[in-house]
């Protein structure tokens, strides 16, 4: 955590984010969201489909498309630097420097036609000397749980498996020595079991190295275990915020509850599946529209 | 597309089990050497690479080892063989010697004119297709101005003015070739800057010529080489055509320009037109198919699961 008066590394301050969706319409994906982000926290984002988790972090990230009928408001500060409005350049250094992002799926996030090692060492600051550089990618590729990082790093991303390219993937964002990992939904593309290797890999490599971590997910067990605070988001708004521990326990909105018992559900035996009823959606919907 | 999917597949493997051969070498381990073993390792490759060979070393170094393709000191008419391979064409000139001086022509016209058009298109719709909007607007308006201009008339009218010689030629079938290619790079480079490796790479902070140049065009060079291939064939096709009009260099004559002027003697000289054709259509063919095996061998997905 950091020091008292120095700012935190991310503080997001009533972003809203309004998207297009036809030719006149248009959505307002993120509404008057306000989160912070501390050295060394990892924090979680959870929520459905649809309800802004991931808007929010490409906003953060400044992936939005930029379209003129794509409009971002409010604040991001990023070390107490202003992004919003700020201009390429300002973007371009924090995204080369200081934050590395993980995206959804890594069966299309490697380019075909680079073999591994370059498209590590492409993010490593300004190494020169080619064998330390090779050095180093096999040192990060075997910091994210790849054995044989020579070989690897000599494939072409179709000769790996999912869960090994969402390694590389890993390798890449933590190849720079960001302040910051944004992983969302690193792990919806893999099957179950290799889902948990992989987010242990995540999991040691950002504790080690002390990086703050931003870890979005719709699945409230991959967040439980590894994060320090979540947010909980419905409808472009956070309806809930705290520490893990106590927002899994101790749920006080009305939402995170039958998210949680819609989790139960799924585990325990026994137990018809929970879906939220429509009563709870309408309430959920009326709060969210009249507070934005 | 795909001539041995089999061959395709199984040759990059042999590589991986011998780790520590790439970081200990002073190569650098993602260097570009072994999509070439795989792409010498077809019989189809093999064989055309050859024909390409022989007829560009035929052409390169075949003038000193030739007689003089216009001392009309020999008889006319000689059919192939003994003293003259190819025998003489209607002015008592040794063939063969017209054939090796022909490729030199040909040869240098469809390459540079196919290498040109590569250039040009890779820029243009490079720079359309990835960033859209009102550039791409434009640069799709520019092509289609010169994809409409008449080569011929265009054609024409510069060697009226500027006299024919084979940069002349080769500029004007550049100029209204090029579209063709832009308008393929254009639009795998739309398709590309969609897809999940380009957004990682936005994400990793990298600059978007820098994106253009590392993960767009690489991608999108499959069909921009086959296309490019293509572009060799119609421009040699094309550089005959013009040459029987008149415009081109009449003390360099092309295969085309030799094909053309074959007409006549039809009957009483087969060869003459036999020979320079086969030429043609054995160059035309080989780039054609070596543009399908470079398709091949440097899209690593292809035909298997991505």
């Amino acid at each position: 955590m950091s020091a008292p008066g120095t700012p935190p590394l991310v503080a997001v301050e009533d972003l809203r984010v309004v998207l297009p969706t036809g030719h006149r319409t248009e959505v307002e994906a993120v509404r008057k969201v306000s989160l912070v982000v501390h050295d060394g926290e990892r924090v979680g984002i959870v929520g459905e489909s649809g309800s802004g988790k991931s808007v929010t972090a490409r906003a953060v990230a400044g992936l939005l498309p930029t379209s003129p009928r794509v409009r971002v408001t409010g604040s991001i500060r990023f070390a107490g630097q202003e992004l919003v409005g700020a201009g390429p350049e300002a973007w371009h250094t924090i995204r080369r420097e200081r934050v590395g992002m993980i995206f959804q799926d890594p069966l299309t996030s490697l380019n075909p036609t680079m073999r591994i090692g370059r498209q590590v060492g492409e993010s490593l600051p300004g190494e020169r000397d080619r064998r330390a550089r090779t050095e180093k990618v096999h040192e990060y590729l075997r910091q994210a749980g790849l054995e044989n990082p020579d070989r690897i790093a000599a494939a072409f991303p179709h000769e790996l498996s999912g869960g090994m390219r969402q390694r590389v993937l890993i390798a890449i964002a933590i190849a720079k020595s960001p302040s910051l990992v944004v992983a969302d939904e690193p792990t919806t593309a893999l099957d179950a079991t290799v889902q948990q290797r992989v987010l242990r890999t995540l999991d040691d490599t950002v504790s080690e190295l002390r990086t703050s971590l931003v870890l979005i997910s719709h699945d409230l067990a991959v967040v439980a275990g590894m994060t320090d605070r979540i947010y909980v988001m419905y409808a472009g708004h956070i309806v809930e915020e705290g520490p893990t521990d106590r927002v899994l326990e101790d749920p006080q909105h009305a939402y995170t509850r039958a998210l949680l018992r819609s989790v139960r559900s799924l585990t325990d035996e026994d137990t018809e599946l929970y879906s939220i009823p429509p009563a709870l959606r309408r309430e959920l919907t009326a709060e969210v529209t009249g507070a934005a | 597309m795909t001539t041995q999917p089999v061959t395709a597949t199984e040759t990059p493997r042999p590589e991986h089990p011998a780790p520590g051969a790439a970081p200990t070498s002073d190569r650098e381990p993602d260097g570009v050497r072994s999509p070439w073993r795989s792409f010498f390792g077809r019989p189809s490759t093999i064989v055309f690479v050859v024909v390409l060979v022989v007829l560009a070393l035929a052409a390169g170094i075949g003038p000193f080892f030739v007689a003089d393709p216009v001392a009309t000191a020999y008889p006319k008419l000689l059919p192939p063989g003994g003293e003259h391979l190819l025998g003489t064409d209607m002015l008592g000139r040794d063939y063969l010697a017209r054939v090796v001086y022909g490729g030199q022509v040909s040869l240098m016209v469809g390459f540079s004119v196919a290498l040109l058009c590569l250039t040009i298109a890779l820029v243009v719709g490079g720079l359309a297709g990835y960033y859209g909007g009102i550039l791409d607007a434009a640069l799709v308006k520019v092509a289609e101005f010169f994809q409409v201009l008449p080569g011929i008339v265009l054609a024409l009218v510069a060697a009226a003015l500027l006299g024919s010689n084979m940069l002349i030629i080769v500029t004007i079938l550049a100029i209204t070739m090029w579209p063709g290619v832009a308008r393929i790079v254009r639009a795998e480079a739309m398709r590309i800057a969609q897809l999940g490796y380009v957004e990682s790479a936005r994400a990793a902070g990298f600059h978007n010529l820098r994106i253009l140049w590392s993960d767009v065009i690489p991608n999108a060079m499959p069909p921009v080489l086959v296309a490019t291939s293509m572009t060799v064939g119609r421009a040699i096709l094309i550089e005959s055509g013009l040459a029987y009009l008149g415009i081109g260099d009449p003390g360099n004559p092309s295969w085309g320009a030799l094909l053309n002027s074959a007409q006549s003697y039809i009957r009483d000289g087969w060869w003459l037109a036999l020979f320079p054709g086969c030429c043609i259509f054995l160059v035309v063919l080989a780039v054609n198919v070596l543009g399908d095996s470079l398709n091949d061998t440097f899209n690593p997905t292809l035909g298997r699961v991505k």
